[in-house]
């Protein structure tokens, strides 16, 4: 029978000498001296195991029944603890060895780039030691991964698509670069038609013949300015370039509710940090469970690594954030500003840039089910050319044409 | 004299009531296991013990365990556990 109480406080193995040893054993048992394993070695001795905490009591009993005593071994916990100490540089040196492996295991070994030219390259590593992901820094305190991507995506203009993902102790960074057009004149030859119906207002042509003039109504489709330039009978073809403002007209509807309710972020914050053991959450900082009576939360998990393990710990990162809830309530003149605010953003973002609303009216408005209905007109004044390519060989030809037709004067 | 009607009324009482004798009479309990283990209760203390025997002391008498490679694994005061090959077990009185 082993006890795991002896393991623990340590036992020790001895034998006694005597004239008569069974003495010593009856003394010890009557005592109440814990002995066990007692095995006879010769006619005056034998071995024993006696806890230590009982060493101390044998003397008298020595005494008594004239033995004497040699000690052994000593095993169990505190004699371990007692040669870890004698050997403290080993046990320090072994701690201080791990926690370095685990360290270097957490921490950001190489970066890796691919999909970027050398420019691009240097501007990527720059914003990622900005975030301070570069090599040697600790995983741990760095921010996750759809952060960094969203990070980068912003920061870069000449990057169509930033993927960051993560390999062990290697960032892996994958760009799809935009290819720029380079702005070259594009040298085949094109007309410019009307994208859209509109009332042409101005006209800026760079290359190329007008077809129309201010205040005519066009259709979609209809030739704006044309790349032949010349003489009918021979003409010389360009692409033709300009714009050409015309006005269009544009209707929506929308609808304005008069009673509303959002949430809105205060700005209070609390932040919980967790210890996740074997999918355990074990609190270290931020106890308190329900921090705000609103509120959204949200969670960053970091892993521990050791080598290529993953440990079954991470730590937790929980920020819940205070929302309010906020109910507005317009009456229909407020609803009315706030619809055609919005149908105004709407248009716009639909139209190609540098169009601008010249006129805009309500046709129609009713209050039904607690929101108001708009039917809205706008007027827009806009660019509406649009390049259309030709084959400069039947353009000679259908134009040859058309002047035979005439009438020779 | 009053000690032989105390040892009467004791087998009496072992006989007519289903209290065990261990209990009652104060007799020392034996339990074997195999010949690997002998456990013995309301010992009065070790006489002799050696690789090869083990005397103990009883209320009348004494008992000899006789074997091999005896080992003393626990000693409390009313109970030992020897363990070794046993090969006899002897009541001697005294």
């Amino acid at each position: 029978m082993t006890y795991w109480t002896e393991k623990v406080f340590g036992h020790v193995r001895a034998i006694v000498r005597g004239r008569v040893p069974e003495a010593f054993i009856n003394r010890c048992v009557r005592d109440g001296v814990r002995i066990k394993d007692i095995r006879r070695i010769d006619q005056t001795s034998m071995a024993f195991t006696l806890a230590l905490a009982d060493v101390k009591r044998i003397r008298p009993i020595l005494r008594a029944t004239d033995c004497r005593i040699r000690f052994l071994d000593r095993r169990g916990f505190p004699f371990l603890m007692m040669r870890l100490t004698s050997r403290a540089g080993i046990v320090v040196g072994c701690v201080a060895g791990l926690f370095a492996l685990f360290l270097l295991s957490n921490m950001v070994w190489n970066i890796e780039i691919d999909g970027a030219d050398p420019k691009l390259e240097q501007q990527i590593r720059t914003s990622l030691k900005k975030m301070n992901v570069h090599v040697g820094s600790i995983e741990f305190f760095l921010p996750p991964l759809a952060t960094i991507e969203g990070k980068l995506a912003g920061e870069l203009d000449e990057a169509t698509w930033v993927g960051v993902s993560k390999d062990g102790t290697t960032y892996r960074i994958e760009v799809v670069q935009k290819e720029l057009p380079e702005d070259k004149e594009s040298l085949e030859p094109r007309d410019l038609v009307a994208a859209k119906e509109a009332r042409i207002k101005k006209m800026f042509v760079e290359k190329g013949v007008a077809k129309v003039e201010t205040d005519t109504v066009v259709s979609p489709g209809d030739l704006l300015v044309s790349g032949a330039v010349g003489k009918d009978g021979n003409p010389t073809f360009v692409a033709a370039k300009g714009e050409v403002i015309g006005e269009t007209w544009y209707r929506s509807t929308t609808t304005v509710p008069l009673k509303m309710t959002y949430q809105t972020f205060t700005g209070k914050t609390y932040t919980k940090h967790r210890l996740s053991v074997f999918g355990f959450d074990v609190p270290i900082w931020g106890w308190k469970a329900r921090p705000f009576a609103h509120a959204k939360q949200e969670t960053v998990e970091k892993p521990f690594h050791f080598l290529f393990w993953d440990l079954p710990i991470s730590y937790k990162k929980v920020i819940v954030r205070a929302t309010d809830v906020t109910h507005r309530q317009l009456n229909e003149a407020e609803a009315v500003k706030v619809g055609r605010e919005n149908a105004r953003k709407e248009l716009l973002s639909q139209l190609p840039k540098g169009a601008k609303i010249t006129f805009e009216s309500v046709e129609r408005r009713a209050v039904e089910n607690g929101a108001v209905r708009l039917n809205l007109f706008f007027t827009v004044e806009e660019n509406i050319a649009k390049p259309r390519p030709f084959i400069p060989e039947q353009r000679r030809q259908s134009l040859q044409k058309k002047q035979k037709e005439k009438p020779v004067p | 004299m009053a000690r032989k009607w105390r040892n009467k009324l004791q087998e009496w009482f072992v006989a007519h009531t289903d209290l065990p004798a261990d209990v009652i009479m104060d007799l020392p309990r034996v339990t074997m296991i195999g010949r690997l283990h002998i456990y013995i209760e309301n010992h009065k203390g070790v006489l002799a013990f050696t690789k090869e025997e083990l005397r103990l002391s009883m209320k009348n008498g004494q008992i000899l365990i006789k074997g091999r490679d005896f080992v003393l694994k626990t000693i409390l005061p009313e109970e030992i556990l020897l363990e070794g090959t046993i090969r006899s077990v002897e009541f001697i009185d005294e």
